[in-house]
């Protein structure tokens, strides 16, 4: 054991089994090499305790932790899908409505002008033509001959003031469903055919006072 | 805030889930060991408050590479020891001993000691402090680290071989090395002092 240092010093810091301690202490009964050099590692263990750390104070800045950032990735996949079906429902209604609201203004156009020559003196719809003055030349409307903007802004103010005249005090209602979209389609398209009846008439009696009229100044 | 009671491994794994807090009571819990273990390895205030913000930081940053196989602390003492050498590279130059030979009786006025404690006893202390200082500082590195470990940190030889990487034997070797060499020169010193000691009384007598 004077040759090998390492039990002394495990006994030094008290490390190996009790048997390890019982065997080396049997040995400094014997040795006093041994035993003076456990002194002495002894004697500087403590002369080591004699230097001291400064106090000081903490040097790390706590970690506090960082806001939120907001991130696609945070949304949870299928909530995203749901919402990319919920907008193709939205636009593909949309389009069915406007679908819907271009075919009916198309087939109504024509009938439309002429309910509007008649809140007209017959002179602006003539487009330029000469006409004697006292004549109405309402028996030759303009022909359609496509769907303008100027179309659908008329039929949209018609809507409108149909609606203003047939509303219904109803509860206000924030958005429209497909049912809702369903009613309001139904409601132009009959709007339309009143519209085009009503205008039908109002033709054929333009008719009957030009033709009354004419009469009139043959018999002068 | 987190309980404190918390093993290290426990939160290692929470702050490696991103639990801040969990890594800020880490560091509660070792600053002062390893601020001890830089200053007494550098032997200057100032760097060792450097190397223990770095530590940390490098602690932090390293967690999802800590697996968990050595301890903690022996990990962290580690990146310590690490920082330490590489400013010791850096600087060129051995550790510093932090307090001059002769200390000022003065400086202990406003030290917090017992009442029964006399200016010549703290004189002492301090003089052994110097003393043990700088024997430390001349051992060389690894003996000297081996050392640090053992008897301010209490690590056991295999913590202290995981630490340092090497086989237990040599731990054992380096510690008792150190250990007779500081001895040696303690006592050489201590024989030194003695013999002022004797001269001086000798000479107002």
């Amino acid at each position: 054991m004077c040759e090998e240092r390492e039990p002394l010093l495990e006994y030094l810091y008290g490390e190996g089994d009790p048997e390890h301690r019982r065997r080396v202490e049997a040995h400094l009964e014997t040795c006093e090499a041994c035993r003076d050099e456990l002194a002495g590692l002894r004697s500087v263990r403590e002369d080591l305790l004699a230097w001291a750390v400064p106090d000081h104070e903490s040097v790390w800045k706590p970690f506090t932790p960082a806001r939120p950032v907001w991130s696609w990735r945070d949304v949870p996949a299928w909530t995203i899908a749901a919402a990319a079906v919920v907008v193709l429902a939205l636009g593909a209604t949309g389009s069915i409505v406007a679908n819907a609201l271009i075919t009916t203004s198309a087939t109504s156009a024509t009938s439309a002008r002429a309910a509007k020559s008649a809140d007209f003196p017959p002179v602006l719809m003539t487009a330029g033509v000469p006409v004697a003055p006292g004549v109405v030349n309402v028996l030759k409307p303009t022909p359609a001959t496509a769907v303008t903007q100027a179309d659908l802004a008329a039929l949209e103010q018609r809507v409108l003031d149909a609606m203003s005249h047939r509303a219904q005090p109803t509860p206000v209602q924030t958005s429209l469903t497909q049912s809702d979209y369903d009613k309001l389609l139904k409601c132009i398209v009959e709007l339309n055919k009143g519209l085009d009846a009503s205008n039908k008439r109002v033709t054929d009696l333009s008719a009957i006072v030009a033709q009354v009229a004419q009469n009139q100044q043959g018999g002068r | 805030m987190a309980p404190t009671n918390r093993s290290d491994e426990e939160l290692v794994a929470r702050a490696t889930a991103g639990d801040l807090e969990s890594f800020n009571q880490l560091v509660r819990r070792w600053e002062r060991p390893i601020f001890a273990l830089a200053y007494r390895t550098l032997g200057r205030e100032e760097d060792a408050r450097d190397v223990v913000q770095d530590a940390f930081l490098r602690a932090y940053r390293g967690l999802p590479r800590f697996k968990g196989e050595a301890k903690f602390s022996s990990w962290l003492y580690r990146i310590t020891l690490n920082l330490c050498r590489d400013w010791i590279r850096r600087e060129r130059r051995a550790p510093i001993v932090p307090t001059p030979a002769g200390a000022d009786p003065n400086a202990f006025a406003d030290e917090q000691v017992s009442p029964s404690v006399s200016v010549e006893e703290l004189v002492g202390r301090r003089q052994m402090s110097d003393a043990v200082a700088r024997a430390l500082a001349e051992l060389p590195e690894d003996q000297r680290t081996a050392i640090l470990m053992k008897e301010y940190h209490g690590l056991t030889f295999q913590e202290i071989a995981d630490t340092l990487q090497c086989p237990l034997s040599t731990v054992k070797t380096r510690l008792y090395q150190g250990l007779s060499v500081l001895r040696r020169r303690l006592e050489r010193r201590q024989a030194e002092q003695a013999s002022l000691r004797r001269a001086t009384w000798e000479s107002t007598s």
